[in-house]
């Protein structure tokens, strides 16, 4: 499992940088990705916002640590090309 | 079968595309053809059968406000856009 | 017009409806520039560039990396500084002709009124719908020109609303969309060139207007689409019981919602 630590980023720059991470790994052959935000709104954000990618991506799973940190767990497939 | 623009916000029902088609004699009837597809649609666009006060509708580049509203005849070809107010800059 | 000007100004100057009586009105004008990002750096260079005399550019926020991937008037170094005096300073580098006032103040309905009065026109390139809704407010009560521009990822807008003679903003639209069809992430994506088109236009009406010149994007709604390339002009109209520029004025703020760029503090 991949790690990204974002505490301290705030939206859009965390959905960027989720994005650019899970594509190279979709690239790659795919694997888990495991997010962490400090910035509560990314919760809801980042996980619309893969969906919106088209791209397969699954939200396993949303665990919170404190009030406002939170990891987000990520299936990301492997890509076709 | 009619041209069917999408602003950038409303992309969501056409599945990323600029630009769908449907068919339909009026504009409602185009509007509910595309419901019919993409579920959720009509109730972003039009509030308790009245075009949603941040929505224009463009029937051949004229507003439909100022036409018969969702009533206006369609015809094969014909162009319709629905646009949503956007703020970026 | 001074030897230095009527060259810096030639190749404008020779085109058959502009000349010493066009170029002297816009020496003249004072435009004010609401926002200086990605819709108010193309706009108020090429108004610099044109001659336009006199430019405020109202802006509150400071430079940041990420808009240099469209905000051409920052350069990497100027990270935090007020948008609107790296701005001007630039502006007046680019035509040490003109003047170029930078103005660090928030847009908001109480002080639009106050802050945008004795305009020639203002260029709208702010970036949410609360001061969209002030600046068209204030410039119909004012009876400022006001040229409109607005871009989401690959579609851009633009409108030329001339008061007591076209549809303003808000004869278009009413109100604002509800908080839940604000953008997600995703939709505060944007390329520069698409932005640039937009300002472009923008600044274009607003020379040929200052310059006493026909323009084309009165009563229309300027439709442009990046990824289809395809230009739509759609026909708007006023509306009499428009709140702002109706038989009425009937004060409206708007709550500032989630948007392309304020989705930094929102989310």
């Amino acid at each position: 499992m991949e790690t990204l630590d974002l505490r301290g980023e705030k939206c859009p720059d965390t959905f960027v940088y989720t994005k650019i991470k899970a594509e190279e790994m979709g690239y790659a052959g795919g694997g888990e990705l495991k997010v962490i935000v400090d910035y509560p709104p990314a919760v809801e954000s980042i996980p619309r916002s893969l969906e919106e990618e088209g791209k397969g991506y699954r939200v396993r799973e949303i665990k919170k640590l404190d009030e406002r940190t939170y990891e987000i767990y990520i299936e990301v497939p492997k890509f076709e090309e | 079968m009619v041209t069917v623009r999408l602003a950038t916000p409303l992309r969501k029902f056409s599945d990323g595309k600029p630009e769908i088609t449907a068919s339909g004699r009026t504009v409602r009837e185009v509007l509910e053809n595309i419901e019919k597809e993409k579920p959720g649609f009509l109730e972003k666009v039009i509030e308790n059968g009245e075009i949603r006060q941040f929505i224009n509708i463009f029937h051949n580049n004229e507003d439909v406000r100022f036409k018969k509203g969702l009533d206006t005849e369609v015809q094969e070809d014909d162009v319709i856009s629905i646009l949503p107010a956007v703020s970026g800059g | 017009m001074n030897l230095n000007e009527i060259k810096r100004y030639s190749r404008q100057l020779i085109l058959p409806d502009f000349g010493t009586k066009q170029q002297l009105r816009l020496k003249q004008a004072k435009v004010a520039v609401t926002g200086a990002g990605g819709l108010g750096c193309p706009a108020s260079t090429y108004l610099a560039l044109a001659g336009v005399g006199e430019i405020h550019l109202f802006d509150f926020d400071r430079v940041e990396l990420s808009n240099l991937n469209r905000q051409f008037l920052y350069t990497p170094g100027l990270e935090g500084r007020l948008k609107a005096e790296a701005a001007a300073e630039r502006l007046m580098e680019i035509n040490p002709e003109i003047r170029v006032e930078a103005v660090c103040e928030k847009i908001t309905y109480d002080n639009a009124f106050e802050l945008l009065k004795g305009y020639s026109a203002i260029v709208d390139g702010t970036d949410n719908f609360a001061v969209r809704y002030a600046v068209n407010d204030a410039a119909a009560v004012l009876k400022v020109p006001l040229f409109h521009g607005a871009a989401l990822m690959y579609e851009g807008r633009a409108m030329s609303i001339i008061p007591g003679e076209t549809a303003c903003f808000r004869c278009v639209f009413p109100e604002p969309p509800p908080a839940g069809m604000v953008p997600t992430c995703r939709e505060a994506g944007i390329l520069g060139s698409v932005v640039g088109m937009v300002g472009a236009i923008q600044a274009t009406e607003a020379i040929r207007y200052l310059a006493g010149l026909e323009i084309g994007l009165k009563n229309s709604l300027l439709i442009i689409n990046a990824e289809t390339m395809s230009f739509d002009k759609v026909k708007v109209q006023r509306r009499a019981d428009c709140t702002a520029c109706g038989e009425r004025f009937v004060p409206k703020p708007v709550e500032e919602v989630c948007t392309v760029e304020s989705v930094q503090e929102d989310g």
